[in-house]
C-alpha cells in the first residue's frame, strides 16, 4: 500500500491564478529542502478552455503536476474533495490558490503530521484582512466550536494537512467536506492546528451576499445532521414532528374547550385557527412518518452501519491449529512491511495516549 | 499513530471462512488492572470446552495500559484477538464492533472488569443447546452498592420486563449468550446492548435466563451511574415498537392510514351535516372541508410511506434473510 509520492499538494482553482507558477515554484523549493517526493494536483472547477490554457502555460516546466477538470463549476468544496481522492501521496496538503500564506510554514504542518497528528488545520495569526472579515470569522469559528465540540480557531483556513487514511475513511461527498477537521475528530482521529503566518488576503471584504450566508448555514445544518442523527433518524424527525403535533393539538384542544365550556365563540367548525391546528398535526405526523422510513433504511443496512472506528486489529500470536497451518499463520509477515508495523504497534514501548 | 488496517479486514493469519463455534466478546475501557486475570481464567475455562473458540477483546479507546496488558496475553494465546477502537465510542458501540468481527455461531458477551465469572459460560452454552436463542445472565446476588446500583436497577428491570413481555430479572447483566443469527442484523446504538433480549423476543427468539456469579470489583472504578435509568426505559419502549414495526411496516402504516381515513370521513360528516338536526347543510365557510381534505391527504401519504418501506425491505440487502433467524429447521430420520 505504499504511495508513489510522499506529499500531494491539492489546489482547487476557481478562476485565473496569477500566483500559480509562484506557488508551485516556492512550495517545490520547500519540499525539496525537506527531501520529500511530491506532486501537485490541480482541480479546475469548470474554467473553460481559454483559462485552462493560461493555467497550463503558467505551470513551471517539469513540475510534477496532475490536473483534473470539471466540465462545469461545482464549487471549491467538491473540487477539493476530488483533489483529495485523486491524490497519490501518503500525506495530503490542501493549499490556498493564491500566495496567502508563508510557504515556509508548510514545514510546521508536515512536522505535526509526522509527530502523531492525523489531521492538522492551519490557524492564521495574526490575520491581515479587514476587521469586518475577522469579526465574522471569529463569530463563525466560535459558533462552530460550540456546536461541534471541536475547538478550532480557523475552520476556513485554506491550508489543511492530513494523512491519506483520514481521507479514505472520513471524506464524504458534498459540501460537508468543508468540515473535514470536525468529521475527522469525530471518527477519533488526532486533530491539531498549527499557527501560520497570514501574508495577504484576496477576495471580498465586508459583508457577503445573503446567498453566501444561507448556503453556509445549510452546510452547517447538514453537518450537524450527519454527525448526530444519521444513525438514528427517528430521534431527529421524531422530535421535530412531535413538536409540531403538540402545537397543533394544543390549538385544536383550545378551540374545542372554548366550545364545550360555552365560550363566546360559535362552533369550532367555523373558526379559521382550526385549519392551522389541523395542518400542524398533519405536518407533524408526516415528519414523524419520514423518520420511520429513515429507520427502515437503517434497519435494512444495519450490518453496514458502524458507530465505531477500528485502528488496530490483531489476531492471536499463536496459530489455531498449531501443526498444519502453523508456518503461514503464526508470523504476520507482509511484503510491504506494513502489517509488521501494525503488529508491533502495541508492544510495551509504544506509548498509547 | 498506528497505521489503520482497513475496517472490516481481518488481521494476518485469519480467514473469514475459518468459522469457529464460539466467540467471546469483551469490551473493555480502562481495565488494565483486571483484564489480565480475567483473560487467564477465561482461557482455562475455554480449554475445557470442546468447541473451537475465539476471544475478541475490544479496547474502547482506553487511556491506561489496557491494550498492552491484553497484547501480552495475545502473545501466548491461540484464540485472542484485539480490536482497538480509535477513541472511546461507548460500550454498545464497542460491543457492536465485537459482533461485527465475531466469526462464531454462538456469541457470549462479558464485562471486562472481572465482575462476571468465566465459569458460568459452560452453563449458558448448555442452555442454548436445550433450545434457547438468547440466554441472559442473572446476577441474583449482586455485589454492588445497594442504593446507587442495585435498587434502581431492580425497578428498571421490572418495568423492562413489563414492556417487553420478557420475564428477565436482570436486563443489565453483560454476561449473555446468543445465537449469532439473532444479532447480525440489529443496529446497536445508544445503550441498546441491554435491550437485545427484548428485541430478540420481539422477532421470535426464545429467551432464557440463568443465575450467574457476580464478583465485587477488584480493581478500577465503575463507569455507570443512576441517571441513565430513565433514558434507558424510554429508549426501550421506542425500540421495542420500532423492531416490530421494522418487520411489517406496511401493516403499521396501513393501520395509521385507515384510522386517519376514518377521521377524514368523520370530518366530512361534520362539514356537511348539522349535528343537532341531522340534516344536510351547506356552510358558507370552507374551513371544515379544508380540514377534511388535510386528513384525506395524510391518510394517502401514510399508505404511500408504508409502501416505500416495503420497497426498501423487499429490495434491500435484507430481502432474503429477514425472517431467517425466526425459523428453526428440523430433520427427522
Amino acid at each position: 500500500m505504499s504511495s508513489p509520492v510522499d506529499v500531494t499538494a491539492v489546489l482547487a482553482l476557481q478562476d485565473d491564478c496569477p500566483d500559480l507558477g509562484e506557488i508551485i515554484r516556492q512550495y517545490s523549493i520547500e519540499f525539496d529542502d525537506r527531501g520529500v517526493s511530491y506532486e501537485f494536483v490541480l482541480v479546475l472547477d469548470g474554467l473553460g478552455e481559454a483559462r485552462t490554457q493560461r493555467i497550463r502555460e503558467s505551470i513551471p516546466k517539469g513540475a510534477p503536476v496532475r490536473m483534473a477538470h470539471f466540465n462545469q463549476s461545482f464549487g471549491e468544496e467538491r473540487a477539493l474533495a476530488v483533489g483529495y481522492r485523486t491524490a497519490r501521496g501518503q500525506l495530503i496538503v490542501a493549499l490556498p490558490s493564491y500566495m496567502q500564506l508563508d510557504p515556509g510554514d508548510i514545514h510546521h504542518v508536515l512536522d505535526a503530521l509526522g509527530s502523531g497528528y492525523d489531521l492538522v488545520a492551519g490557524w492564521r495569526v495574526p490575520r491581515v484582512d479587514p476587521l469586518t472579515n475577522r469579526l465574522q470569522s471569529w463569530i463563525y469559528n466560535r459558533g462552530m466550536s460550540a456546536l461541534t465540540g471541536v475547538r478550532l480557531h480557523d475552520l476556513n483556513c485554506g491550508l489543511t494537512g492530513m494523512h491519506r487514511h483520514v481521507v479514505d475513511e472520513v471524506l464524504v461527498e458534498g459540501n460537508v467536506s468543508r468540515f473535514l477537521p470536525v468529521l475527522a475528530h469525530r471518527q477519533g482521529f488526532k486533530v491539531g492546528e498549527v499557527r501560520i503566518r497570514h501574508l495577504r488576503e484576496k477576495g471580498r471584504s465586508g459583508f457577503f451576499g445573503l446567498g453566501v450566508y444561507m448556503r453556509r448555514i445549510l452546510d452547517v445544518i447538514a453537518l450537524l445532521f450527519i454527525t448526530r442523527f444519521t444513525r438514528k433518524p427517528l430521534r431527529f424527525f421524531g422530535m421535530a414532528g412531535g413538536f409540531s403535533v403538540l402545537v397543533g393539538a394544543t390549538i385544536c384542544a383550545w378551540l374545542f374547550a372554548e366550545y364545550l365550556l360555552g365560550g363566546t365563540q360559535a362552533d369550532p367548525r367555523n373558526r379559521a385557527s382550526l385549519v392551522i391546528g389541523m395542518s400542524l398535526i398533519v405536518l407533524g405526523v408526516q415528519v414523524f412518518a419520514l423518520g420511520l422510513v429513515g429507520e427502515i433504511i437503517i434497519f435494512t443496512s444495519a450490518h453496514t452501519v458502524q458507530d465505531y472506528a477500528v485502528d488496530q486489529d490483531l489476531g492471536p500470536a499463536l496459530s489455531e491449529g498449531s501443526q498444519s497451518e502453523g508456518a503461514t499463520a503464526a508470523t504476520p509477515v507482509g511484503d510491504s512491511g506494513e502489517p509488521v508495523v501494525a503488529a508491533e504497534g502495541v508492544s510495551e514501548d509504544e506509548p498509547l495516549s | 499513530m498506528l497505521p489503520s488496517e482497513g475496517v472490516g479486514c481481518l488481521p494476518p493469519g485469519f480467514s473469514r471462512l475459518a468459522l469457529v463455534q464460539l466467540s467471546i466478546i469483551i469490551p473493555v475501557f480502562n481495565e488494565a488492572g483486571s483484564i489480565g486475570r480475567l483473560l487467564t481464567e477465561l482461557e482455562l475455562v475455554l480449554d475445557g470446552i470442546p468447541r473451537s473458540s475465539e476471544v475478541i477483546v475490544i479496547d474502547d479507546g482506553s487511556s491506561d495500559e489496557t491494550r498492552q496488558a491484553v497484547d501480552r496475553h495475545r502473545q501466548g494465546s491461540h484464540r485472542l484477538r484485539i480490536l482497538g477502537l480509535r477513541r472511546n465510542f461507548g460500550q454498545t458501540a464497542a460491543m457492536a464492533a465485537g459482533f461485527h468481527a465475531a466469526r462464531g455461531n454462538v456469541l457470549v458477551t462479558m464485562d471486562g472488569d472481572g465482575q462476571n465469572d468465566p465459569e458460568d459460560i459452560p452453563g449458558l452454552l448448555t442452555d442454548l443447546d436445550t433450545g434457547f436463542d438468547i440466554v441472559s445472565g442473572w446476577r441474583k446476588h449482586r455485589r454492588d452498592s445497594f442504593i446507587s446500583r442495585t435498587l434502581p436497577s431492580r425497578a428498571a428491570n421490572r418495568i423492562l420486563a413489563e414492556v417487553t413481555g420478557v420475564a428477565l430479572h436482570d436486563f443489565g447483566c453483560t454476561l449473555k449468550a446468543y445465537r449469532s443469527s439473532f444479532i447480525s442484523r440489529v443496529h446497536l446504538y445508544s445503550d441498546m446492548h441491554r435491550f437485545i433480549p427484548g428485541l430478540g423476543a420481539a422477532v421470535g427468539a426464545r429467551v432464557g435466563e440463568r443465575v450467574v456469579k457476580h464478583h465485587p470489583r477488584r480493581e478500577g472504578v465503575s463507569k455507570y451511574g443512576i441517571g441513565r435509568t430513565f433514558k434507558l426505559l424510554t429508549d426501550m419502549v421506542v425500540l421495542q415498537l420500532l423492531v416490530r414495526f421494522s418487520y411489517l411496516p406496511l401493516h403499521y402504516f396501513g393501520l395509521m392510514s385507515i384510522v386517519t381515513l376514518g377521521g377524514a370521513v368523520g370530518l366530512v360528516f361534520l362539514a356537511f351535516v348539522d349535528t343537532t338536526s341531522m340534516r344536510l347543510v351547506n356552510y358558507s365557510t370552507v374551513i371544515m372541508p379544508a380540514v377534511a381534505v388535510l386528513a384525506f391527504g395524510l391518510s394517502v401519504y401514510l399508505l404511500m410511506m408504508g409502501l416505500l418501506c416495503e420497497l426498501a425491505l423487499r429490495t434491500g440487502p435484507t430481502r432474503k434473510t429477514l425472517y431467517a433467524p425466526m425459523i428453526r429447521h428440523e430433520e427427522l430420520g
